[in-house]
Formats: C-alpha cells, sequence, structure tokens
C-alpha cells in the first residue's frame, strides 16, 4: 500500500499538474459563481482540452474544477442572493441577510474555510473507504455487473426532477441513443440507416455538448432576446423624459456609491490614531473570521461533512439534497435557532461544507463501481473513459497508481480553493454580472471546438446541432437530460453485461437472481427506488407553487 | 399558447416508439446464429417498448387522473428566437467546414450579438478578440487542431 502511494504521490506531484490543477480550480470558481454557468457545462467544455493531457493532469484538472464550482456557486448566492448552482440554495439562505449585514466578507470566508473542510473531510474518507469497496466489487462476474448498471440506472428515478415517468423516458432514450451504431457483441450495425455518418453510432462528447450546453445555450438566448423585447416594449410606452429620468436616476446610483465610498475614505483620513484603530477593528470584524467563530462553527462543519458524504455517496441524492438535510440538520441541534434564516453563521457553514463534501464522496461509487450518482459524476465518468481508464474495482489493481494519484488530487485540490479562494475572491466577484450577450457566442465557440476536437470529425460536428434541437424541444416539454445522459453512459454496459450474462447461463434468466451479489442489488435497487420516490414527492411538494428557495426557506423557518 | 406537457409528451414519445419499433427488423439484421436466446433486437425493443408504456402512461395521467404540467408556449415571440438560434448553429457549422474557424466563428458572432440587439460596436470587439483567443489557446497551448482558414 505504501509504495502504491509513494508511487501515486510520484504521478501528482509534478508542475504541470499543480497548474492545471490550479486552473481547473480557478475555471470552477468562475463557472460556478457567474448565475447560468454551471460545474455541468463547465466540465463540459473544458473536457476537451484534456485529450492532450495525461490521465492524471486531465481527471485532477476536472476534478479541481468541479470542487472549485462548488465553492464558487456560494460566491452569487452570498452577494446577489442569486445562487451560482443548484447546489449553493441554502447558502442564500444566511449568506445574503450576513451580506446585507455588512459582513459579506465575514460570509465569503466562512463559506470558503467550510467548503474546504467538508472537501477535505470527504477526500480522506474516499481514500479510506474506496479500496475495500473496490476489493469486494473485484468478485463481481457479468451478472452482478448488469444488476449494478440496474441500480446505476435507478438513479433516474432521483433525478428525475418533476415526473418520474418523463425521467424513465429520457433515461431510455438515452440507453437507445448508445445503441446507434456498431453492436460490439454481435458486430451488427444498429440504427445506422447504411450511412457513414451513423455507423459509428453518436460519441459521447457530441452528445453532452449538443443535450447539455448548445440546448442550454438556445434556452438562454430565448430568455435574452424576451428581456430585450420586454425593455424595449417598456421603453416604448415611455416618454422621453421618462427614459431620461430613469437614466439619470441610474447614473445617480452610481454616482452615490462612488461618493459614499469616497466619504468613507476621506472620514478614515480625518480620524485620529484611536478613531482609526476602532473603525479598521470593526472593519476586520465584519471581513474576518476569529478563531472563536470557527470553533464555534465546528461541530456543525464535522456533522455537516459526514451527513452529506453518507448522502453524496448514495447515487441520484446529489449536493443539493445534501445541503438542505445539513442545514435543517444544523437548525435543528443549534443553540441560536433564531438567527437561521437571518445570517447564521452555523447555517452557512452547514450548507457550504455539505456541497463540497459531495464531491469526494460521489466519486467512491465512480471509482469503486464504475457507477455515476448525478449529472456531474456522469460526464465525469465519461472523462475517465476517454482517457482509456475504466471505472470499477480493477482501476484499484491494474491503475493504482493512477487512481491513488486522482484520490490524494481530490484532497490537495480543497487546498488549492482555499489559496484561491482567499485572495482571488474578490476579483472573481467582479465578474459576476457579465452579461449573457458575451458568455452565448463565447460559450457556442467552445462547444463547437470541443464537439470538432474530440476526434478531428466533421461528423461529430454536424451531430451537436439536432441533438441540441430535440434536447431543448424535450426539455422544453419538461423531460430532464439527466437521466439521459445515465441511460447514454450505463446503457452499453447494461447491455453488454446482460448479452454475457445469458451467454453464461445459456439463456436462463434464473442467474441473476440465484448470485447473492445479484440478488443484493435488486434489493438496493428496489429500495432506492421507493427512497427517491417518496424524495421526489416531498421535493416537488416543496417546489410547487410559488419560487422554490422562497419555499424552501419558509419550510426550514417553520422547522 | 398553453401545452399540456404530458399530453403532448406522451403523444410525442408513443410517435417516436413506434416509428423505431417498426424499424428495427430493417434496421438491425438478426445474426444467422442464435444464441443463448439474445439477440441484436433484444435490447432495442426492450427500450423502445419501455418508451411506448411510459408514454401511453403520461397520457393517461394527463387524460384520466388530470394531473398536468401545463406550459406557455409563444410562437412568435419566443420560438421564433429559438429557431434562428438553431439556424445560426446550422450555419456556424457549415462556415466551420467551409471557411474555417476563426471566420465561422466571427459571423456566429455577429448574428448572434444582432439576435440579441447589440448596437454598440465594444461588445462585437470584445467577441472578437476572446475568440481569436479561444482559437490559439486550442491550437498553440493544447495542440488540438482546429479548421484554419478555408476550412477543411
Amino acid at each position: 500500500m505504501f509504495d502504491i502511494l509513494l508511487g501515486a504521490l510520484k504521478e501528482l506531484c509534478t508542475m504541470q499538474n499543480f497548474l492545471w490543477a490550479n486552473f481547473g480550480v480557478l475555471v470552477g470558481i468562475v463557472m460556478g459563481c457567474i448565475p447560468g454557468l454551471t460545474v455541468t457545462l463547465g466540465i463540459i467544455l473544458f473536457l476537451p482540452l484534456t485529450f492532450g493531457m495525461n490521465p492524471v493532469t486531465s481527471i485532477v484538472m476536472l476534478l479541481s474544477l468541479y470542487a472549485g464550482g462548488m465553492y464558487g456557486g456560494s460566491i452569487s448566492a452570498i452577494l446577489i442572493n442569486t445562487p451560482g448552482t443548484n447546489s449553493a440554495l441554502a447558502t442564500t439562505l444566511d449568506g445574503y441577510p450576513l451580506a446585507r449585514q455588512g459582513k459579506a466578507g465575514k460570509a465569503l470566508k466562512i463559506s470558503l474555510y467550510s467548503s474546504v473542510f467538508g472537501g477535505i473531510v470527504a477526500s480522506i474518507v474516499l481514500l479510506v473507504a474506496a479500496p475495500p469497496i473496490a476489493s469486494i466489487a473485484l468478485k463481481f462476474g457479468a451478472p452482478e455487473y448488469f444488476c449494478l448498471a440496474i441500480f446505476g440506472l435507478s438513479v433516474i428515478a432521483g433525478v428525475s426532477g418533476k415526473s418520474m415517468l418523463k425521467g424513465i423516458i429520457s433515461g431510455m432514450m438515452g440507453i437507445f441513443i448508445s445503441m446507434i451504431g456498431l453492436d460490439a457483441l454481435t458486430g451488427t450495425f444498429r440504427f445506422s440507416f447504411n450511412s457513414t455518418f451513423l455507423i459509428g453510432g453518436i460519441p459521447l462528447l457530441p452528445a453532452l455538448i449538443g443535450f447539455i450546453a448548445l440546448a442550454e445555450i438556445i434556452t438562454k438566448s430565448v430568455e435574452v432576446v424576451r428581456e430585450a423585447r420586454e425593455d424595449k416594449q417598456r421603453h416604448s410606452t415611455m416618454t422621453l423624459e421618462e427614459i431620461k429620468k430613469e437614466k439619470e436616476e441610474i447614473e445617480a446610483g452610481k454616482k452615490a456609491e462612488k461618493a459614499a465610498l469616497a466619504a468613507k475614505k476621506a472620514e478614515l483620513k480625518t480620524m485620529n490614531k484611536e478613531q482609526r484603530k476602532i473603525a479598521q477593528a470593526k472593519l476586520k470584524e465584519n471581513d474576518c473570521v476569529s478563531i472563536k467563530e470557527f470553533l464555534g462553527i465546528l461541530k456543525v462543519l464535522i456533522v455537516s461533512s459526514f451527513i452529506s458524504i453518507i448522502i453524496g455517496a448514495m447515487p441520484g441524492a446529489g449536493g443539493g439534497i445534501a445541503q438542505f438535510v445539513s442545514y435543517n440538520e444544523a437548525k435543528r441541534t443549534s443553540k441560536r435557532r433564531d438567527l437561521f434564516g437571518k445570517g447564521s453563521l452555523e447555517g452557512l457553514a452547514a450548507a457550504e461544507s455539505s456541497n463540497n463534501a459531495v464531491v469526494g464522496s460521489a466519486m467512491i461509487p465512480l471509482l469503486t463501481l464504475g457507477i455515476p450518482g448525478d449529472g456531474v459524476t456522469a460526464i465525469l465518468l465519461g472523462a475517465f473513459m476517454m482517457q482509456g481508464l475504466v471505472p470499477g474495482p480493477t482501476l484499484f489493481t491494474e491503475q493504482a497508481n493512477i487512481t491513488y494519484a486522482i484520490i490524494i488530487g481530490v484532497f490537495i485540490s480543497n487546498f488549492l480553493v482555499l489559496a484561491q479562494g482567499y485572495y482571488l475572491t474578490q476579483a472573481i466577484a467582479k465578474i459576476i454580472q457579465v452579461h449573457y450577450m458575451y458568455l452565448g457566442p463565447i460559450l457556442m465557440i467552445f462547444c463547437f471546438a470541443g464537439a470538432y476536437s474530440n476526434s478531428g470529425n466533421i461528423n461529430e460536428l454536424i451531430m451537436c446541432v439536432p441533438i441540441a434541437i430535440f434536447g431543448y424541444f424535450i426539455s422544453k416539454l419538461g423531460f430532464s437530460v439527466v437521466p439521459l445522459m445515465l441511460g447514454l453512459i450505463l446503457g452499453p454496459i447494461a447491455e453488454q453485461n446482460f448479452t454475457r450474462s445469458m451467454i453464461l447461463s445459456e439463456g436462463s434468466l434464473k442467474i441473476f437472481v440465484t448470485r447473492p451479489i445479484s440478488i443484493a442489488f435488486i434489493i438496493v435497487t428496489i429500495f432506492f427506488v421507493y427512497v427517491f420516490i417518496k424524495m421526489n414527492k416531498a421535493e416537488n411538494s416543496m417546489l410547487t407553487d410559488e419560487g422554490a428557495a422562497n419555499k424552501l426557506k419558509e419550510s426550514l423557518e417553520e422547522n | 399558447m398553453k401545452v399540456k406537457t404530458n399530453l403532448v409528451g406522451g403523444i410525442v414519445f408513443i410517435i417516436i416508439s413506434t416509428i423505431i419499433w417498426l424499424i428495427i427488423p430493417s434496421q438491425i439484421p438478426m445474426p444467422l446464429i442464435k444464441s443463448a436466446g439474445v439477440n441484436p433486437q433484444l435490447m432495442p425493443k426492450l427500450v423502445v417498448a419501455i418508451i411506448f408504456i411510459c408514454g401511453v402512461l403520461l397520457i393517461l395521467q394527463s387524460l384520466v387522473l388530470k394531473k398536468e404540467n401545463v406550459i406557455e408556449v409563444h410562437f412568435k415571440k419566443e420560438e421564433t428566437t429559438a429557431v434562428l438560434v438553431a439556424l445560426i448553429m446550422v450555419l456556424y457549422t457549415v462556415l466551420i467546414i467551409k471557411a474555417g474557424f476563426l471566420i465561422g466563428s466571427f459571423v456566429m458572432i455577429i448574428a448572434m450579438l444582432l439576435l440579441f440587439g447589440v448596437k454598440k460596436i465594444m461588445p462585437y470587439v470584445i467577441c472578437f478578440a476572446l475568440a481569436i483567443g479561444i482559437y490559439y489557446m486550442f491550437v498553440g497551448v493544447f495542440h488540438i487542431g482546429l479548421p484554419g482558414l478555408g476550412g477543411i
């Protein structure tokens, strides 16, 4: 074991890895903090850039992006009450009130320390828990892998959103798309329409780019044009004087902000030493986190991290659920429950430690069993495959050095988040409100460059647009694309292992119920589907009617 | 226009699954030797059948249980924008292949910004500069080939 860890450290500790991991964290924080850009989108857009890298550099960079993005989501949640990522929804509950009290600096630092704490604890758990799970998984044969893939597909129930039926259809469409092209086991072409265009099937990257990134660009562009039109209409009903007045008010607001800042500076200059000391101490108090404050949230950090590690390791649960469960638990056990929702440091710490803890724990089922727990890990599974790594138990035996290097990389990336978050948050926060008119075209350039660079094949470039149109159409009808991605990735694993099992058993389906591990997976699958149905119902009842955040906020306040 | 997504979604996927089911025999030739009850048509048929059943259940949910998710679709105002963005994507693809990545990107940027109603020159300049930056990042830094001037 010691030799493996030493080998892993040798693989990991290179200047190239250090620089790319830092780049990943920076991109992650930026993507996370801009509302409308997601970690998922970030990983898809930067995935093509990793093709020329070695597996460790590539995966560590993407995981650093994931970790950075989870922290980045809190920046806009705290400063403008808009979570940059879904997993930062609970952060708004206490982060924004703190910012309104003039303690934005303190809130950002609590969020940073909590994120890093959760991330570090989870990566240690990943390092300790993954190898034993993988050694059990080594005993799996084709029937067990088939049942495992079915278990993975049951995640669809957890990520279906409002309608499970729509989730199942979406997941099945993903499996169907994965079947286009050459069938690896029988050598038969399926749905290729005798065209060279479809003989190779639909590769993963163009599918991800089309279904997620480009479909999202269409959706956002529609919103931007609608807003511009509404603005224009509003202006057309206004008189010239009213427009002039509105412009003047905006200008006056900006000037007032500048004047207030200048007045503060002038006030500091006119103060004597004593007064300046008091003012600076107050400023420091609002900007920094004291040791006493940190010790005050330590218990919450530990409890929330472990809750989120358990939830994050469960396929389908994800950061959003982990965050609210942790927040609720922190509130239930807190001595200052009255502060929750009004700027509680404990509430903020619970929310933020949990979403970064999920980064490490979601890697447990991915690395040991090859089962992605949510949309982001599904894409990461694709990234592993593109690097020639097959997530699963064999990763710990056949490519142990690389695997442990990746796990240690997850651990170290948290320290990079800490360093960058500490020194760069203020600068990064300035780009929160970057307009989509810049983002839309730039994202499109990234998408098309990425699709083409996958293999240099123009077919893959051409595929993206119809896929995006189909993705936009189904998302308009309320079909989530996350189950589709899971189907796309897990479909071939399920089919290949089903066929192998049937050959092994000479056509008897009994093989799936006579092997103990297979039965265990079937039972676990049924249990999880039941739990997901219950969770979806509870979540939907909270998310219907008015705004999601307000509803969740109210329900949390009631508890 | 109000659209019942469960009803429409159900109908759309029943149609899709029926079409796929019908083309399976012509699109997936059966191997001459059958083995262990599995064949290349088995899984596609299973998947398509599940889509069909779920489509029917969605329709039943809408018509019988009256459980519906209604959305407002503005064909003239909003969906034309979606169509225009899709057309820009098609044009971008064609231009990348025929004229090269940079020229394609410049045209796409102009089209998108015009669609967004941008009249100032600065956003165009910034987006052009970023496009050049991304191109050289792919080609120069990551050594990933992109179509140069003149296309592929």
